[in-house]
């Protein structure tokens, strides 16, 4: 009876490890696949292989990253640049992205300032605010986790000051352990208060996505155009959206500096968090 | 013998001339230099009339209206031979007419005294477009081969236009040159002007602003021409097969010399401007294609060419930019020659920008030469050794049907670390065109961060409880620790006795090394007690402070230290009497008894 009972559980864990070999060497050939397009210089399958692995196995910082690459090199700058952001959003420390980013966003103003010609309009995005650089410190440029794990280690040296107050009979040491320890429970508390700011922090920037778009005074197709095209890949803040009736975006109102504020159809314009 | 066969041939012919006599021949022209009938035009019909005395009636052709009809020719012979006389007679009658209808008419016969003539065919064409106001003057001797010159003038041509190309077969891109020559006997030419450009089908043309104005002299089909070049124009094909070029019409003003004879002034000339219009001759060129297969890095230059390169910086920094020129000198396409994509062969490290193009172009009677310089800017991006690579100008020579190439040398620069003065434009920018490794765990549908996870919060948790705990059973413990010292003080004489208790059973057998050893674990631990200290921090100082802080009196300390320091002294020495034992013993418990009394003092 126990016999049985045993190899029912060996079956079990057996079948679940074969499973989790199957469907990652499945997975593993479909990532090795899509690689292999981009390397033979295949960029649009590379692109559509990739989209797959996003759209059913979840994204990574290094496969948005990749997406990124097969996009820059067909050209499409304004789905090249969101995949980069999104990137960094998943791994602010990703390197390569924040090069590549530059780099195209380099390009997207070159093509801009060529359509701006004469006219006496600014394309410089404008600088952040002192509050909003601060919200950008602590949500864009580091993880929700990394703070994390900086208030847990922080905690723990809290811990150990306090034991070294506790019991330790040596003055200095005890002094040490008390002042240490208000100094770290503090940071602890900052850094995990940083934690869930980080957390629930939704990027109001997105990226236009067409080859060239005319921003509107007003959320209607017939409305007033601003003279000159943005190109795609062009990063823009989102001020306010206007939903259709089943709530789904329709028209973002959207801002680079004050030359260029207006309102944009959904389908030009894709938010980097959805 | 020879005179009766001439007679009997003279008689022979006269016969024949009877036989034959009294026709009507009727015959068609279109007016002098041309040959064909145009609406408009006028022409002729000649009735010529043998042996008819009669004159014909006016004619009457149809699409065609009579303006003058008269009799142009006449003549008549007699002839007497051997006293036979024969007469004939011959005369033609002109009809000047004008073509007023297109179609293909015919004409006759006629009978004029029952003698019946041939019947005339004649076809009046459209008007064509290029006919012109001085129509008289024209005079086309070979208009129906389009290759030849139209010459157009009295007679032989006194002024045409002449069409050549500097190679008749010729490969694709080949740069040719198209030149329209002027070849005239008139004294003076007033003005020339074409009415539009000559078509060119398949040929990308640039025209030539390089013709000289001066007239040469040249024979042509044995006569003498003033000649000029009034137009050149090189072109490139640019599709193979058979291209042809269509001469453009000029209208050019010239002056007519005229020369007469005066009775008085001898010979005179006067001259009659005269405008004429006049379309150079036709081309074909054979275009064939360039050979197969082409060279990867064919640059597109269709020639001889070659290529230099020039670098002026001996200096190089980072985020610095230098320059870098590449020159292609050659003869032929050159306007239209390229140079490989510089940023895929140059290293990563130097980033090259479009270049500034600048051509230095001139048009010679035969082909084109000239210069093309391309200034490339770089900038290095890191420093180190980097090794600007030759660059192959791979063009094609038509001369020897080959791909040639001409190489320009590379370079190796080194790069040092130059101002980073943090402009935003000259930051280090480039594509990192490599992957990343995707890693399968790290894929992710959700994603869900520390601080939500309870395993994060067990971190905090479990130090936290851990740290009460231990906190709760150390204070537990330093409350027990402090008991059992007071209550040890308190029974400390109670303990020390109960050890004497256990040294003098030792006595009593006579064990003197049991009895030292118990009497001084009673002593110390008596110390111990009384002083809440371990027996190992025990000294015989600390001790004698420590008595003293207690209010113990000093010779007490003094009885007690060499109580302990005679019963070690006993224990190591061989003296063991039973006396001294008895003694040190009696002595132990007064000491303790005797301590225990000033203490509760």
């Amino acid at each position: 009876m126990i016999r049985t009972y045993k190899s029912c559980i060996i079956k079990i864990l057996l079948l679940f490890f074969i499973n989790i070999i199957f469907i990652n060497g499945a997975l593993a050939a479909h990532i090795e696949s899509a690689d292999s397009a981009y390397k033979t210089g295949h960029y649009d399958q590379a692109v559509t292989l990739y989209n797959e692995i996003l759209k059913n196995e979840g994204s990574s910082s290094e496969l948005y990253y990749n997406l990124g690459n097969a996009y820059a090199k067909i050209g499409d700058y304004g789905n090249a640049v969101l995949c980069y952001l999104r990137s960094l959003r998943l791994d602010p420390s990703n390197k390569n992205a924040k090069e590549n980013l530059n780099y195209i966003e380099s390009k997207v103003i070159e093509t801009n300032n060529s359509e701006l010609k004469d006219k006496k309009l600014s394309l410089d995005a404008e600088n952040p605010s002192f509050f909003y650089s601060v919200r950008m410190f602590i949500s864009e440029n580091h993880l929700s986790d990394t703070w994390a794990i900086w208030a847990l280690v922080c905690f723990l040296v809290f811990i150990a000051c306090l034991s070294c107050y506790l019991f330790c009979k040596n003055v200095i040491i005890r002094k040490i352990g008390f002042f240490g320890g208000i100094f770290f429970i503090f940071i602890s508390i900052l850094t995990l208060i940083f934690s869930f700011i980080a957390s629930s922090y939704k990027s109001n920037q997105g990226v236009i996505i067409s080859p060239k778009v005319k921003l509107l005074s007003e959320a209607s197709s017939n409305s007033k155009e601003n003279p000159v095209f943005l190109t795609r890949g062009t990063r823009m803040t989102i001020l306010d959206i206007y939903p259709t009736d089943s709530n789904e975006p329709k028209w973002y109102k959207v801002r680079l500096n004050s030359d260029f504020v207006g309102w944009i159809e959904a389908s030009d314009f894709i938010p980097v968090d959805k | 013998m020879s005179r009766r066969s001439s007679v009997l041939l003279m008689l022979l012919i006269s016969v024949i001339g009877y036989m034959t006599g009294a026709s009507i021949n009727l015959s068609v022209s279109p007016q002098r230099g041309k040959n064909h009938i145009e609406v408009g035009d006028m022409f002729y019909l000649y009735i010529t009339l043998t042996d008819i005395d009669q004159a014909p009636n006016r004619p009457n052709l149809t699409g065609a209206k009579l303006a003058y009809f008269d009799r142009t020719s006449q003549q008549s012979s007699f002839q007497s031979v051997n006293g036979v006389t024969s007469k004939s007679y011959k005369a033609t009658y002109t009809a000047t007419l004008r073509a007023e209808k297109e179609g293909t008419f015919s004409y006759g016969p006629i009978s004029i005294g029952g003698i019946k003539s041939n019947q005339v065919k004649y076809s009046i064409g459209p008007k064509s477009s290029q006919s012109n106001v001085y129509n008289a003057q024209n005079t086309n001797t070979s208009t129906d081969d389009d290759s030849k010159p139209k010459f157009i003038g009295k007679g032989d041509g006194n002024l045409f236009l002449k069409a050549t190309v500097s190679e008749s077969t010729a490969f694709e891109l080949q740069a040719l040159v198209y030149t329209v020559k002027l070849y005239t006997t008139y004294d003076a030419i007033k003005f020339i002007g074409a009415t539009a450009a000559p078509k060119f089908d398949g040929f990308v043309v640039e025209e030539s602003k390089d013709i000289s104005n001066s007239l040469t002299f040249e024979t042509y089909q044995g006569k003498n021409y003033a000649t000029a070049i009034i137009a050149r124009y090189i072109i490139f094909p640019q599709i193979t097969g058979n291209l042809k070029i269509t001469g453009n019409t000029y209208t050019i003003s010239v002056d007519r010399r005229e020369y007469y004879h005066d009775a008085f002034w001898g010979n005179m000339s006067y001259s009659t401007p005269l405008q004429l219009n006049v379309t150079p001759n036709d081309l074909i060129i054979n275009v064939k294609a360039l050979p197969e297969p082409k060279p990867v890095d064919f640059s597109g230059g269709v020639g001889t060419f070659s290529i230099s390169s020039e670098l002026n910086n001996s200096d190089f920094k980072t985020n610095q930019a230098a320059s870098i020129i590449y020159k292609v000198h050659g003869t032929g396409n050159i306007k239209y020659v390229q140079l490989p994509d510089l940023s895929a062969l140059y290293p990563p490290e130097l980033e090259v920008y479009s270049p500034k193009t600048s051509q230095n172009i001139s048009v010679g009677s035969t082909s084109v030469s000239g210069d093309v310089t391309f200034d490339y800017s770089f900038m290095p991006l890191d420093e180190g050794n980097f090794n600007i690579p030759e660059v192959k100008f791979v063009y094609f020579n038509p001369e020897s049907a080959r791909y040639e190439t001409s190489i320009a040398k590379g370079y190796v620069i080194s790069v040092g670390k130059g101002a980073d003065n943090g402009n935003k434009l000259l930051k280090k920018l480039k594509f990192d065109s490599q992957l990343q490794n995707v890693s399968i765990k790290s894929l992710r549908k959700e994603y869900s961060t520390y601080n939500k996870s309870f395993l994060y919060w067990l971190g905090y948790i479990i130090p936290s409880i851990l740290l009460l705990l231990i906190y709760l059973i150390y204070l537990r413990y330093a409350a027990l620790h402090a008991d059992m010292i007071s209550f040890n003080s308190r029974r400390a004489d109670k303990l020390a006795r109960k050890r004497l208790k256990k040294a003098h059973t030792a006595l009593k057998n006579g064990n003197s090394d049991k009895f030292y050893d118990e009497l001084l674990v009673a002593l110390w631990g008596y110390l111990s007690d009384k002083l809440k200290m371990p027996t190992s921090e025990l000294m015989r100082e600390n001790i004698r402070n420590m008595m003293m802080s207690k209010n113990v009196s000093d010779n007490l300390v003094e009885m007690f230290i060499n109580l302990i320091d005679e019963a070690e002294f006993a224990k190591y020495s061989s003296v063991n009497g039973s006396d001294n034992m008895i003694k040190i013993y009696n002595e132990a418990i007064n000491t303790i008894n005797t301590i225990e009394k000033e203490l509760k003092k």
